[in-house]
């Protein structure tokens, strides 16, 4: 796509564009960094993840205020305005990613408490899977990739099935020895979180999608989803296209 | 406006490989397209592209510039409007236009509504003239503004008065259509704001065919918007489409202000 006859629309579009993405850089540090706080029991690391969650606050306000401002004297239309209201999007799905990060960190000190805890190896491996995820969209969307969109939009699912097999192994636990119960729920808890921002990073490959190609991602289901297609169809039969 | 809702709203012009040349030079290169009767239709593009030569060939107006000829098939509630038979006065009577520039007579401001009606016979005495006059200077918005001294002269007027004035001359014969080209670059945003809530209240009755140069102008007031390009007719769709998700590469190279 040619540039902007007006050089500083450019920039500033840009400039919108490399602040998210390091907001994006850093929620995944966010996730890491929780995962590595319950990994090594180290408290320090979960505190450090809970002061860092303003900073991504910060950088969502500054987002919020640089949509604004493009909407309000640049008055961006289509492959501009479509950019402009992903960002806003994005960076909304980005502070949740880092709250839900920030939730899992203040839970490690119950869960490290308890000695004989079971399961969190599958926490772990769940946590990558949930970061490389992030970074993959994000990766998307620098790339404008809508294609890698679509991937990470279908992959989502693997991270639905660890969540239910951390389920499985943490509530067998629970029924094992009762003494672990206050552990064992907040473990859940992080399971649960882990896969909300699995939610929130397919929110971001919709939004990338739309970007690119105008088109609604939910239009895209795989045929074999027979539930979520039968749906989908009514909703394009009543808009008429 | 959605898609069902223009497919049941009339077609008021339809064109077929119409083409503009001026001493021979074509500037519009066969253009096809219907026009929605009701509403407004924005036509867009850059400067040269041949958008007021296209809005000049529904009432006829390329006529009066010598040099300028006019081919292909116009047709107006299906009436051939090129047909040799058709008046082309009769015809600018059903289909009034607006300037850029607002341009009312150097007379009083009633003389200027009043013109149009006089010349087609549409009043029988004076208090049937008074009548029309009053309701179209009310329907322009400018009653209010103008009703103490309808003898003072139309030219004394504001620039934004002067087009409410000229926009109430053109709707004082009751045309069908009012073609409107660039009638705000001049206006103020208060004016362009006043110019833009008749325009919407006059789309209700009328067809309405409005030049800008304003892309948000063009979003806001219009539901369909063709975009011009070097004298043909590139992307022509439900405004909201053009500015969200145009087609081509030049519409949106145009529309977002990017170089080609
Ligand atoms: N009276 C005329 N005599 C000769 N050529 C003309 C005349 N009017 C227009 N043209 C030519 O026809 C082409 C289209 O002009 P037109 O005025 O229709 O463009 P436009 O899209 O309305 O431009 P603008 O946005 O600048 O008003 C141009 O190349 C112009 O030079
Ligand atoms: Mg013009």
């Amino acid at each position: 796509m040619g540039e902007h006859i007006v050089k500083s629309f450019d920039d500033e579009m840009k400039g919108l564009s490399v602040e998210l993405v390091r907001m994006g850089e850093i929620v995944v540090d966010q996730i890491t960094s929780a995962m590595k706080a319950l990994k090594s029991r180290d408290l320090q690391i979960a505190e450090r993840v809970n002061k860092n969650d303003k900073q991504v606050d910060a950088i969502n306000d500054d987002i919020e205020e640089r949509v604004m401002s493009i909407l309000a004297l640049r008055h961006p239309y289509a492959v501009d305005l479509r950019d402009t209201i992903a960002a806003l999007k994005i960076a909304r799905e980005l502070e949740r990613i880092g709250d839900l990060a920030k939730n899992c960190s203040m839970r490690t000190g119950v869960i490290i408490e308890d000695e004989k805890i079971k399961g969190t190896k599958k926490i772990l491996k769940m946590g990558r899977q949930v970061a490389a995820n992030v970074t993959a969209v994000m990766k998307a969307y620098e790339e404008r990739d809508a294609e890698a969109a679509l991937d990470i939009w279908f992959g989502d699912e693997a991270i639905d099935n660890y969540c239910n097999a951390i389920f499985e192994t943490v509530l067998t636990g629970m029924m094992a020895d009762n003494s672990s119960v206050n552990a064992c729920t907040q473990m859940t808890f992080v399971a649960k979180n882990l896969e909300r921002i699995g939610d929130h990073a397919t929110n971001i490959a919709s939004a990338i999608h739309f970007v690119v190609t105008a088109e609604s991602i939910r239009e895209k289901r795989p045929k074999s989803d027979r539930t979520s297609t039968t749906i989908f169809l009514q909703e394009d039969d009543e808009n008429g296209d | 406006m959605s898609k069902i809702d223009s497919e049941i709203s009339k077609i008021k012009f339809t064109c077929k490989d119409v083409r503009v040349a001026y001493s021979g030079k074509e500037a519009l290169h066969g253009i096809n397209m219907a026009i929605d009767d009701r509403g407004v239709t924005a036509f867009i593009g850059p400067s040269g592209c041949g958008k007021s030569s296209f809005l000049r060939v529904f009432n006829r107006m390329n006529d009066t510039i010598a040099g300028c000829t006019v081919t292909g098939e116009v047709y107006m509630d299906g009436q051939d409007i090129y047909a040799p038979s058709l008046d082309p006065v009769l015809l600018r009577a059903r289909v009034g236009m607006v300037f850029q520039k607002p341009n009312p007579f150097p007379k009083s401001i009633y003389d200027n509504v009043a013109y149009g009606p006089r010349i087609h016979g549409l009043a029988s005495n004076k208090a049937e003239l008074d009548h029309i006059v009053e309701k179209s200077l009310q329907r322009a918005g400018l009653w209010e503004e103008v009703k103490d001294r309808l003898k003072d002269s139309g030219t004394g007027l504001s620039g934004g008065q002067q087009q409410r004035l000229v926009i109430a001359r053109a709707i004082a014969v009751s045309p069908e259509v009012i073609l409107m080209d660039e009638p705000a670059s001049a206006l103020d945003p208060i004016a362009t704001a006043r110019l833009e809530e008749l325009i919407e209240e006059l789309s209700q009755k009328y067809c309405i065919v409005i030049v800008t140069h304003s892309m948000a102008q063009a979003a806001r007031i219009s539901q369909r918007t063709a975009f011009f390009h070097m004298g043909d007719l590139v992307e022509y769709g439900l405004t909201t489409n053009i500015f969200t998700n145009p087609a081509d590469p030049r519409t949106q190279d145009y529309i977002t202000g990017r170089t080609g």
